[in-house]
């Protein structure tokens, strides 16, 4: 008890052994402090008085932020998901190397979608194995690395096309603008429903009930006759933009219903730095 | 951990998350001080509330000193005196002082644990100082702080902080001094 020593001299009319004994009965003074609960009520009933980010900074904070915790997230993804994904473009470009007659417009278009498919399999492997709660509890919140997740796994996705592209219209002299439009509207488009499906049934049978479906849909284009899958190949580039922006909005509109849904304090910044 | 003024610096270009952790480093701390000093669970809560809206509505005004603790408390300790001025208070304190003359039942009394009468008697004791002793003893015995930042956080000088912790020490000393604990009852 060092600050009573200190003070004693100031308590002149009373005793060492008086004071010691007051001081030990001012201990007994506890207090009851309010729950975790009632502090994040203040806490909320404060978040109006910080002062707005500016919105400039703020995006740029987001996408700073956004990266990194990618960079994190690749280490966390498994290596079957890398290796098939780069399999599946290689077996592509083989078969469009020895087959001349496949038509490379619709070779893309198959392809470009699949590696998303398997990607979100990966991405909620977590909550279909009831992992979720626990990562919503560590510092970096579910909605972060889902989000993460989608970044690296699109951003491979995408790379992964454009090769590809690059490599076939190199080889079967194809129009690269138009191939690319070709393989992007489906990749957007199945993304969307992939993620819309995979938000509502929790199940990693879900991917699988896609791909087959995909791979179905497919086939079934194979069969109809060679004209019809002409016109849809060769169908106004403005349907394929208009495509690949519903897709996107599918996307776009699933991640924020997802977030909204997972962080539980709204008015703090999804990407904010957690101290 | 960043510090106080790296936290502010945050606050100030917007960031939610180093509101919250400012506010989780010093709620009990505020919260204790408030609490010692009106006694009731509720009013504490809310007085604690308001103390921290005050500071966010005045953190531009706080000067980088390093000391971000002792202007937080200045504010909870005015926050409590504009309290002991309140019509709410005032009624408030009608009120208690009923329950006090209801609650002083001897029979009820001694059903508790001794611990607890304990705590209340000191609870009871350090109430009945002038509100300007208690501020000086809370300060200095369970925040822990030195007479000089007692003296500004209560806008007062250093002699006066001590002649009132003397005093205030004094008086606790004779409500709760001696072994009997139903003589130092009767004393309260």
């Amino acid at each position: 008890m060092k600050k009573e020593k200190i003070d004693f001299d100031i308590y002149e009319d009373i005793t060492e052994n008086e004071l010691d004994e007051l001081w030990s009965m001012m201990d007994s003074y506890t207090v009851e402090y309010p729950d975790e609960e009632e502090i994040d009520n203040t806490i909320n009933e404060l978040r109006q008085y910080v002062p707005e980010k500016e919105k400039e900074e703020y995006f740029i904070d987001r996408f700073h932020y956004l990266l990194n915790k990618s960079m994190i997230e690749i280490s966390f993804i498994s290596k079957p998901f890398w290796i098939m994904s780069f399999i599946l473009f290689i077996m592509g470009l083989i078969t469009m190397y020895f087959n001349k007659y496949i038509n490379p417009y619709l070779l893309a278009m198959v392809i470009s979608p699949l590696p998303f498919t398997f990607g979100l399999i990966e991405i909620f492997k977590s909550r279909d194995k009831g992992m979720m709660e626990i990562e919503m509890s560590c510092k970096t919140s579910y909605g972060e690395v889902l989000l993460s997740k989608l970044t690296i796994i699109g951003f491979y996705n995408i790379v992964l096309n454009t090769i590809f592209s690059l490599i076939i219209s190199s080889i079967s002299n194809v129009d690269f603008l138009r191939l690319t439009l070709i393989w992007f509207a489906p990749f957007t488009f199945i993304s969307g429903i992939s993620l819309w499906l995979s938000m509502k049934i929790k199940s990693s049978y879900t991917m699988t009930i896609i791909v087959s479906i995909w791979i179905g849909m497919i086939g079934t284009l194979l069969n109809t006759p060679y004209e019809l899958i002409e016109r849809i190949l060769w169908m106004n580039i403005t349907i394929y933009i208009g495509i690949s922006i519903l897709g996107i909005s599918m996307s776009f509109i699933q991640i924020r219903s997802f977030i909204r849904k997972n962080i539980s304090h709204k008015g703090r910044g999804l990407f904010e730095v957690n101290y | 951990m960043p510090t106080d003024e790296e936290l502010i610096e945050e606050i100030h270009r917007g960031s939610q998350a180093a509101m919250e952790v400012l506010v989780k480093k010093y709620y009990k701390n505020i919260f204790s001080y408030i609490y010692r000093k009106v006694g009731d669970y509720h009013i504490s809560y809310d007085l604690t509330q308001e103390v921290f809206i005050k500071m966010m509505k005045s953190i531009d005004r706080y000067e980088s000193t390093g000391k971000f603790k002792n202007w937080l408390l200045k504010i909870a300790v005015n926050h409590c005196n504009d309290y002991y001025k309140s019509k709410s208070y005032k009624n408030k304190s009608k009120e208690t002082q009923l329950e006090d003359r209801i609650g002083d039942n001897p029979d009820k009394v001694w059903d508790l644990l001794k611990k607890k009468i304990e705590r209340n008697l000191v609870k009871k004791a350090i109430m009945s100082l002038p509100d300007y002793q208690r501020d000086v003893l809370i300060l200095r015995y369970y925040h822990d702080m030195k007479l000089k930042d007692i003296a500004d956080i209560t806008s007062s000088k250093e002699a006066t902080v001590k002649s009132r912790l003397r005093q205030g020490i004094g008086k606790l000393n004779n409500l709760l001094g001696g072994e009997d604990i139903e003589e130092r009852k009767n004393r309260l």
